[in-house]
Parts: structure tokens; C-alpha cells; sequence
């Protein structure tokens, strides 16, 4: 109970004093997802490749800091859902034992991807002009679930390249569905650019792209011989909570 | 203005009619009138609505029957399907293993194939006479047994092998006299592969799917409700010369690959039937019959297995398999292992 009690004062403490100066102030946040994950490099992106990313609100609260007149500092705890369809017709797309040989595959393929995840972004902001601000920043986000489902639809499978290379489409009337739910890494980190406009002194509109460094699968993950990161676009508004 | 609105309600009328069309294409009911040969003994009828086939089931021996063979129907279908691939209500059978194809359009324009089946006291292709090029996962042809993928009630597991351009189940030509091969093999991953033959439908996104657990790949059992005494076939059998034992390095992953070890023994065959009752979700086994074997001479013999029975009633369906490792779901066996069988028939005493 003691403990309890000590770290509500400790987080009402900070609240009170900054508030007073109006350096830190708290804001939740309400967004819409758009995005997905990508094959890198680029080059690896099938031709004819479609991509319908599902638009899914996140959640949010976040604290500012006014560092100066020009900048301000934000720490936010997000909660994301990004989910996206992708279609492409692929050749000889290989999937990997892990004793070094391949089974490939030429036909259509439908692809669903789904991350479920608590993001913890620090973000920068530099005040271009009076209510309008070039954000930057950092973040990590811990993947609750991840879903990473593959249909080859009508294909060729064969161990030997040439002839899924060679294929005649459509092949059997079979899809096949592949799992790798599984191998969803459990973290991600990266960068994120925006934009911020202020519509008056407490409400805020912005946008921004979320750039995963690290691949969404683990990292002995070998049945897919290209990596894929998170790439998003967040389109959202806070508001902040003191005067 | 009127006029306007006069249009707009027609055209509103019609779109609410296009809206309202069915688009189902199914047959609820087949019921049999009569048939052009008067000593068929008609049983009963059963719709399979899951995978669009029909089941006549005839208590005779249809291979000792002239054929063709038609029979007067009143087929019925969903509200406002119908089918043009009857006329006079009459099903026109060339031989007791034909299975006819009826196209029936739903109201919408949606069309949908139904397979009938003559099912009499033998089963379909009993004799593994028929055999047909499918187009395996590799983009090439390969033998398979029945007609068609669609109709025949037996199968196999070679199109989950065919992208390896395995194919453990196939016909030999014995001068005009086709015998069914079931050969062990192994793939570039698989150390292990046995090969079966059985009566169902080999469930390819079973198999990959659930890739470390075979018995996954395939639905047992086709529609039958007669009770055979006894099963009389012909076999042979060569135990392959490595007994292995394969283990998943990832139980849960077939990418992981296996460890193999060899074991003492020698591999064997299996061969087992059993006749369900099964009425939804629930399952009754009401009889089974059971053969192991070890290699036999190089010489097909005649064998006969009796069917033990548990219930008075009769069965909806019979599965009957035949495999050349007796632990083949188990990553158990000798690559090389071959079964060669021959002439099945059920016997009714």
C-alpha cells in the first residue's frame, strides 16, 4: 500500500511542479494505422505485387517536454494493431530447410499480415513555425501477436529450380496455406519522420512513417531468403491535457 | 416527373429482384422411380452435400450386371436451380463404375458440379483397373488411381509427394492386367515417406498444414452401407533392406529437418478395413479386420481377412487401407519396402 502510494505522488509530483511551468504536459493520442511490412531489399518486391494495407485506430498517451522555445521532447506508450493483404504472382520463390535445400514455387500468392503490438516512441520536435513542427525520433515496440499467413494458390512446387522456373500456370487447383506466425520476432525498433500542426494549443494534428530496422521474423528464421521490415504510415491527433 | 418516378421504382423493383436471387445449386433429395433392369435391388439414397455427390446404394453386384443401366429419378433442387444435364428424369449409366456429372444452376447463374455414384456390394475400381494422368504439384503428370481426382473413392498420398516427383502409390502393367504398386520412398527432406492407398481423399492442406503429424493428410472412409464378411484380395510384399526410425529435430516443424537412426527389425505392411456409423460428428466403428505382414514370397497370393463385427446395424461408410510401413505416420520404416496388391473384392456370406 506504501508503495502504491509513493508512486502515485512520485507521478503527480512531476505533474504538479512542470505543469506550473508548463514545461511537461501529458496527451493521449488516437491514430489510424496504415501500413504493413516489406520485402528488403526493395528488389525482392515481386513484379505485379499488390498491397491493400487495413486502416486500424491506435491508442495512445504520450508526455511533452519544452526543452526551449524551438524544441520540445515526447515520450509516448502507443498501442498499435497494423495489418496488411499483399497479392503477387512469384517465380521460383524459395522456401528453405534448414539443412541448406529449397523447395520453390511459381504461382499466386496471397499474403496476410497482422501485428498486434505496444510501441514506445521517443520523438523530437523542432518548431518550424508557430504551430507548426518537423518531428523526429526513435521507437521500440514490444509485438504482442503476430500472424503471417501465405496462401500459393494454383502453383508449381519443385526442389528443382528449373522447373518452377519453367512452370506452365496454372498448376493443380490446390492452395496451400504456409504458418509462420511462429517465427514473428517478438520486438522491433526504428525511426519515425512527421509533422505536427498545432490546431490551436492543445490539439494536435500529425502524421507519421514508422521505419522498422530489424526484420519482423527472428533471426534464425531461414525459410524466406529476403527479410522484411514494418513500414507505416500513423495519421493522428492528441490532445493535451493541462494549460 | 411521374414518368420519372414510375422509372425509378421499376428500376428499384429490379434491383431488388436481382438482389433477392438464389445463388444456391444444391440437390436436397434424389429419389429413385425405378430402374431399366428389374433385378437391381434398390437400398437407399445419400447426399453428400459437404462435397456435392450423390450415393445410390444398390444391393447387388453390379459387376455381374449388363450394362448400360438407366434409372428414372426425381432429383430435387434448391429454389430455383435447375440442371440440364437430366432430361426425362433419366440417369443414363455405361458401367457400374461411371459416376455422373450433373450441372446445377443456381437462380443467380451460380454453377455448381454434382457427382453421382452407383454404390453397389463391391467398391469402385475394386479391381485397380482405372488409372489417370494428374497433374501433380511439380507441373508434371503422374499416374493416379480412379478416373478422376474428383470421383474416384480411392487415393493416395502422391500429390503431397509429387513436388518431389515421388509417386509411392503407382500402376504396373502386367500385361494389360494393372496391379497397384505401394512402395516406402524417402524425399530430398522426408528420410521417410510411406506410401498408401486407401479409400477417402487425400487432404493435401492436411498435409501441409499439420506437416509433422501424416495422418493429418488424409480423410478416411467413403459412403457404404452394406456388411461384408469377409475382404479377398491379392498381395505381395518386400520389406525394404534399412529399417529406420526418423525423429523431428522440431517436433512442431518440418523445416527443422530429422535425425535418423537405423533399427532392428524389419519392416511391414499393413492392411486394415473398418465400417463406421457416422451420423454427424459422431463416429461408431461397427467392424474392423486387421493383416500385418512381413516379406512374403515374390509371388502374389490370394488372401482373405474377416470382418469382426460389434454391431447388428449398417454401416454409412467403409475405410479401407493398404500401406507399405506398417509405422509410416511414425517416420518408421525402410525405404524401399513395396506392397503389390491386386483384385479386391468384398465378400458377402
Amino acid at each position: 500500500m506504501k508503495r502504491a502510494i509513493l508512486i502515485i505522488l512520485i507521478s503527480i509530483f512531476p505533474i504538479y511542479v512542470f505543469s506550473q511551468e508548463r514545461k511537461l504536459n501529458f496527451y493521449p493520442n488516437i491514430a489510424v494505422d496504415l501500413g504493413g511490412a516489406i520485402p528488403f531489399p526493395l528488389s525482392d518486391i515481386p513484379d505485379g505485387s499488390g498491397g491493400t494495407p487495413k486502416p486500424y485506430p491506435s491508442l495512445g498517451i504520450g508526455s511533452e517536454y519544452n526543452l526551449n522555445e524551438k524544441w520540445q521532447l515526447a515520450f509516448e506508450i502507443n498501442y498499435h494493431l497494423i495489418a496488411f493483404s499483399a497479392t503477387a504472382n512469384v517465380v521460383s520463390q524459395p522456401f528453405y530447410y534448414n539443412d541448406g535445400s529449397a523447395l520453390y514455387f511459381t504461382g499466386h500468392t496471397e499474403t496476410d499480415i497482422e501485428l498486434r503490438m505496444v510501441e514506445f516512441p521517443l520523438i523530437a520536435f523542432y518548431k518550424l513555425k508557430e504551430g507548426r513542427r518537423f518531428l523526429f525520433g526513435a521507437y521500440y515496440s514490444r509485438i504482442l501477436e503476430g500472424r503471417f499467413e501465405t496462401k500459393g494458390i494454383n502453383g508449381i512446387y519443385s526442389p528443382d529450380k528449373n522447373i518452377t522456373d519453367n512452370a506452365t500456370l496454372p498448376g493443380p487447383e490446390y492452395t496451400i496455406e504456409y504458418n509462420f506466425n511462429k517465427y514473428i520476432d517478438k520486438y522491433d525498433y526504428g525511426v519515425l519522420i512527421g509533422y505536427r500542426y498545432d490546431i490551436n494549443h492543445r490539439l494536435y494534428l500529425w502524421a507519421r512513417l514508422n521505419v522498422g530496422f530489424k526484420s519482423i521474423f527472428e533471426g534464425d528464421f531461414y525459410n524466406i531468403d529476403y527479410d522484411m521490415y514494418q513500414v507505416r504510415i500513423n495519421l493522428g491527433i492528441s490532445y493535451k491535457l493541462f494549460d | 416527373m411521374k414518368k420519372l418516378l414510375i422509372i425509378f421504382v421499376f428500376i428499384s423493383v429490379l434491383i431488388s429482384c436481382e438482389e433477392d436471387k438464389s445463388s444456391n445449386a444444391e440437390i436436397l433429395e434424389i429419389d429413385i422411380n425405378s430402374f431399366s433392369n428389374n433385378d437391381l435391388i434398390f437400398e437407399d439414397t445419400y447426399v453428400d452435400t459437404e462435397n456435392s455427390k450423390v450415393f445410390i446404394f444398390i444391393n447387388n453386384d453390379l459387376l455381374d450386371f449388363t450394362f448400360p443401366i438407366t434409372l428414372n429419378a426425381d432429383i430435387k433442387l434448391s429454389s430455383g436451380a435447375k440442371t440440364s444435364s437430366i432430361s426425362n428424369n433419366e440417369l443414363n449409366f455405361s458401367e457400374p463404375d461411371e459416376v455422373k456429372t450433373l450441372e446445377v444452376e443456381a437462380e443467380d447463374g451460380t454453377v455448381k458440379n454434382w457427382y453421382v455414384y452407383l454404390v453397389h456390394l463391391q467398391l469402385q475400381n475394386s479391381y485397380f483397373e482405372q488409372w489417370f494422368d494428374n497433374l501433380g504439384m511439380n507441373g508434371q503428370n503422374y499416374q493416379e488411381i480412379g478416373s478422376s481426382s474428383v470421383t474416384s473413392v480411392w487415393a493416395t498420398a502422391n500429390m503431397g509427394t509429387s513436388m518431389y516427383r515421388v509417386y509411392g502409390t503407382s500402376p504396373i502393367n502386367d500385361n494389360g492386367n494393372y496391379l497397384v504398386k505401394i512402395k516406402t520412398d524417402s524425399t530430398g527432406n522426408l528420410p521417410i515417406t510411406a506410401a498408401t492407398l486407401f479409400t477417402g481423399v487425400f487432404n493435401l492442406a492436411g498435409a501441409i498444414a499439420n506437416p509433422t503429424d501424416p495422418k493429418q493428410a488424409t480423410n478416411f472412409g467413403t459412403p457404404f452401407i452394406f456388411r461384408p464378411t469377409k475382404m479377398k484380395f491379392k498381395f505381395k510384399y518386400q520389406a525394404g533392406e534399412n529399417y529406420i526410425q526418423a525423429t523431428l529435430n522440431d517436433p512442431s516443424s518440418i523445416f527443422g529437418g530429422f535425425t535418423v537412426e537405423d533399427i532392428e527389425g524389419e519392416d511391414q505392411c499393413t492392411i486394415y478395413a473398418f465400417l463406421e456409423i457416422r451420423n454427424g460428428d459422431q463416429v461408431t466403428e461397427i467392424a474392423r479386420t486387421e493383416m500385418n505382414s512381413g516379406t512374403t514370397d515374390d509371388i502374389l497370393t490370394e488372401t482373405s481377412m474377416t470382418f469382426n463385427y460389434t454391431s447388428s446395424e449398417n454401416p454409412t461408410h467403409i475405410t479401407i487401407v493398404f500401406s507399405s510401413s506398417i509405422d509410416g505416420d511414425l517416420w518408421k520404416g525402410a525405404v524401399g519396402s513395396t506392397l503389390v496388391i491386386d483384385d479386391l473384392e468384398l465378400i458377402y456370406e
